[in-house]
């Protein structure tokens, strides 16, 4: 059966989609990231066609620019305030000019829209945007998200203004898509760059001059998934600096860049209660993704600490009744039911369990950390976020996005909002790194807010008050005149002391992107204030004039918001003003890769009209086996034929469907004509290098709850102790301890030797997970044959 | 209703602009042009968006918000005021009777995927309703086929 490219109209007839390509260039220098995308249209009807597209952006970028070129022809947008933009697109359209409008959804979610398009005719619309980079110690991260993981709204979500609440966030769908995007991005200071990988896509990166250019290896790629670029640096820079900027109206903004130097928090006991996501749209590889992630947190906790799984759905349930003491019984009640766990629960609704995890009474002592785990395919982010707002004190929430095109605005916004942190975690990335960087700041306690004399600052963004070390901020102040020449910051930092600096203000030359990243922000604490609330008349009066703060600063600093649209309207001539009615063409987007289980090709390059290209590829990728499970297909692989008659099928599986707006939200399967009929493999995504990383999470996954190896004698001669040598340090071991204490201790001390040994490159993904058994063997003050035990188990490891 | 008096008028059939449908709807022009779009709202009579609206659309606008608050369906509204038998709104989600072929507008289902090539489909009141009954039958199904096919 062939797929079919369909672009969904009222009629439901296929036309030829008017999107050609999309293009990303970047420039990121100084913690920062300056876009420009760009999209090609063609109309290639014989009518005049409106051509609709709905596409992500990072949560945290500042548009700041919109223009199109029409054939000759150019134009640039205005920012407006969102429905008197829409009436002005809307009457040119009427009297038969061209017109664009670009409307905000969301922070990570936009509508394009490409009004009186000639038939014959090009248009190329390029839009800017300025966002933060992500920066931890030496590593920077760049996101450009691609695709929009089809959204869950839960039943009875209310209508806004008479349109479902899906309309705004779900694009229609399609399996294969004939537009593709490309990149140029361009990485400065390529003197201090130690590497430059993409976990998400193959990549071609060049080192030439002062800068490293990154493209695509195929050329263009399919928009089925995020794009992740992540620099790592030679050294990690941790200082303080500011620069300041002129702003639109009079009056300078500054921007203070506070970066903190890495290192261990204090470790206190804490109740961890996870959220485990077993909706349908994580089946396939996000379940596998997810169960990995959690395991790797399970076996970080510690003898002290209290915890509880929750998986949720549709419905949720609890692995225990209540949060028990983390103890070898119940890790391995947790693992074991870890295991069978499925992405069987139906729709994404969070609302409820995070509810029932916020509501429990805590423990005095034991501060309570939420740690969801899940690709946020959610589209009532606004209901979760209030609720998480309100119980702000209760916990703190620690997010971990999986899947191949996780919603990173509700993902952050849940953790900023409770003083929490956000991990995204692309497939076939390390998990055990990023989880355990997470881990850290679940179990340690942040830096305090810094205190800063800002001076006669007229504004200024919020102080963050979960800031753990190795991580940067900015905060941003407007000032009526000339910026201040320096600014005072005093910060109490755990284990460090205070730091109090005297930072000097810089000018930032010409074109800077600071006005705009200053409005992002203050745009950013007018949403997320809390003003969504609806219902009393007071917070209604709140609301309408949050709504007006919004829309003054968003027109003064051309930065988009929620409230706002950029319009830009192509005046014509009498002569070739359009005479009939445009078409209204709705671009289909490519469904997320490995979405509710689909098959995900890595990084697949993309064609026109390759109908069957999808599934040749597809046939030539082996199953995986990922961890202990095999990911259950949605279409059973085609297995070789068994020589006794095999009973067990696949579970039956129940599909979270994904088509338009409406027919997506009632949850029915995706129709017979988007699915392949030639049975699907499934892929498990593949790890950065399979061999040595399983053999170290497979020793960590040894460790028991209160440090110490269950390992078996086969594989401890395997690693290198010999039944012989064992036995000739357990003779020879002092003080005397029972037998199994002492087997313990040698045993630990051996592997930890080996772990230092043996992976000493991935040394900060086990040293924090393995303190507990540094801790065992280090308290024992144990020797062999008179030497410290450390010592003889550092000799004992074999040396290849 | 408070805009017959304009239907009832014989001296004038009043048309009014889109910001007048707005004004006197409630709803903002987006609302408007996506119900138009969807296939919902007749379009506009005269030239395209620039066309005049009338009372039929005022109704026709009603009787979509009321559908919609009973919790239809965009397709099951479409197909429901399309019909030409219905002269008030369909108040179930099933079609109108008619012998004539008719569009069936889909309401939600679930489907089950029990071996390649054959699926089981329920509706989301029944599969609630089968609660954990559902997935012992869903064995039996899968495995009779099995048998059947062996």
């Amino acid at each position: 059966m062939e797929l079919r490219l369909e672009t969904v109209t009222p009629a439901g007839a296929p036309a030829p989609v008017p999107l050609e390509g999309v293009k990303a260039r970047a420039v990121l220098s100084g913690g920062l990231a300056r876009v420009a995308m760009a999209w090609r249209f063609r109309n290639a009807e014989k009518r005049p066609v409106e051509a609709v597209v709905k596409f992500p952006l990072p949560e945290s970028a500042a548009v700041s620019g919109f223009r199109a070129r029409i054939g000759t022809r150019e134009v640039t947008g205005e920012v407006e305030e969102r429905e008197a933009a829409f009436a002005r697109y809307d009457d040119a359209l009427a009297e038969g000019d061209g017109a664009l409008l670009l409307d905000e959804e969301r922070p990570n979610l936009f509508t394009l829209s490409l009004g009186n398009l000639e038939p014959d005719a090009c248009a190329l619309v390029e839009l800017d945007f300025v966002t933060a980079l992500e920066r931890f110690g030496a590593e920077t991260r760049f996101t450009l998200p691609c695709t929009i993981t089809p959204r869950y709204l839960p039943p009875g979500a209310p209508d806004r203004d008479g349109r479902p609440a899906a309309e705004a966030v779900t694009p229609p769908y399609a399996l294969h898509v004939p537009y593709g995007l490309s990149i140029e991005i361009e990485v400065a200071g390529a003197a201090g760059i130690a590497a430059v990988e993409s976990p998400s896509h193959p990549v071609r990166a060049v080192f030439a001059g002062d800068a490293v250019t990154v493209a695509f290896a195929h050329g263009e790629a399919a928009m089925d998934r995020d794009f992740v670029l992540t620099v790592e640096r030679k050294a990690a820079e941790a200082k303080f600096s500011a620069r300041s900027a002129p702003c639109p109206g009079g009056g300078s903004v500054v921007a203070l860049d506070l970066s903190l130097p890495e290192g261990e928090g204090k470790r206190a006991p804490r109740e961890v209660l996870f959220l485990l996501d077993c909706s349908g749209s994580m089946a396939g590889s996000s379940i596998v993704q997810a169960r990995d992630a959690l395991a790797a947190f399970l076996r970080g906790l510690e003898v002290g600490d209290s915890f509880d799984i929750i998986r949720f759905g549709s419905s949720f349930e609890r692995f225990f009744p209540a949060p028990r003491p983390y103890t070898d019984e119940s890790l391995a009640a947790a693992v074991g039911r870890l295991a069978h766990t499925d992405a069987d629960l139906g729709g994404t609704e969070a609302l409820a369990p995070l509810s029932a995890a916020l509501a429990d009474p805590a423990t005095p002592g034991r501060p309570r950390a939420i740690v969801l785990l899940t690709d946020g395919a959610v589209g009532d982010e606004d209901a979760i976020l209030e609720l998480a707002r309100t119980h702000a004190a209760a916990a703190r929430i620690f997010t971990v996005g999986i899947g191949h095109g996780p919603n990173e605005f509700f993902l952050r916004s849940l953790a900023r909002s409770t003083g929490g942190a956000c991990e995204m975690i692309a497939p076939g990335e390390r998990i055990e790194k990023r989880v355990l960087r997470l881990f850290r700041k679940a179990t340690a306690d942040p830096a305090g807010t810094p205190r800063i004399e800002w001076g006669a600052a007229v504004d200024r963004t919020p102080a963050p008050d979960a800031v753990w070390p190795g991580e940067a901020r900015t905060l941003f102040a407007r000032f009526a005149g000339e910026p201040p020449e320096s600014l005072r910051v005093e910060w109490a930092l755990p284990g460090e002391g205070t730091i109090v600096e005297s930072v000097r203000v810089a000018p930032d030359p010409a074109g800077s992107p600071i006005p705009a990243l200053y409005a992002r922000e203050a745009i950013r604490a007018l949403e997320e204030g809390g003003g969504s609330g609806r219902g009393s008349a007071q917070s209604d009066r709140r609301a309408s004039s949050a709504r007006a703060a919004l829309i003054n600063l968003s027109c003064r600093f051309g930065v988009l918001c929620r409230e706002t649209s950029f319009v830009a309207i192509e005046r014509r001539t009498v002569g070739v003003k359009i005479k009939e009615e445009a078409v209204l063409r709705r671009v289909p987007c490519a469904i997320t890769a490995g979405y509710g289980g689909l098959p995900a090709a890595a990084g697949a390059p993309t064609g026109a009209g390759r109908g069957t290209g999808l599934l040749s590829r597809l046939a030539s990728f082996a199953p995986m086996i990922h961890g202990s499970t095999v990911p259950r297909p949605i279409m059973a692989a085609p297995a070789p034929p068994p020589p006794a008659k095999a009973k067990r099928r696949p579970k039956p599986v129940r599909l979270e469907s994904a088509m338009d707006a409406e027919h997506f939200n009632n949850a029915f399967a995706a129709p017979l004509e988007m699915m392949p009929s030639e049975p699907a493999l499934v892929t498990a995504p593949r790890r950065a290098d399979a061999g040595g990383d399983d053999d170290l999470v497979g020793l960590l996954a040894t460790q028991r709850a209160a440090g110490g190896f269950a390992l078996p004698e086969e594989r401890l001669a395997e690693l290198g102790l010999a039944r012989a040598t064992l036995d000739a340090a357990l003779a020879a071991l002092s003080p005397a301890l029972p037998p199994d204490e002492a087997r313990a201790l040698v045993v630990a001390a051996f592997v930890l030797a080996l772990l230092a040994h043996r992976f000493a490159a991935e040394r900060s993904v086990w040293d924090p997970v393995t303190a507990k058994s540094r801790r065992m063997v280090e308290r024992s003050g144990a020797t062999v044959g008179g030497v410290p035990i450390a010592a003889w188990a550092a000799g004992a490891v074999p040396r290849a | 209703m408070w805009y017959n008096k304009f239907v009832d008028r014989k001296t004038d059939d009043p048309r009014f602009t889109i910001d007048a449908l707005c004004e006197r709807s409630g709803l903002p022009r987006r609302t408007i042009r996506f119900y138009i779009a969807e296939g919902l709202l007749m379009p506009p009579a005269g030239r395209g968006r620039g066309g005049f609206y009338d009372a039929s659309h005022l109704e026709r606008i009603e009787a979509i918000l009321t559908l919609r608050a009973r919790g239809l369906t965009l397709p099951a509204i479409r197909a429901a005021l399309a019909a030409p038998a219905a002269a008030a709104p369909c108040p179930e989600r099933h079609e109108p009777p008619t012998s004539a072929p008719h569009r069936v507008a889909r309401t939600a289902v679930a489907r089950y995927e029990l071996i390649p090539g054959a699926a089981l489909e329920l509706s989301l009141p029944l599969e609630g309703k089968l609660g954990a009954r559902l997935a012992p039958l869903l064995a039996l199904f899968t495995s009779a086929l099995d048998d059947t096919i062996e």
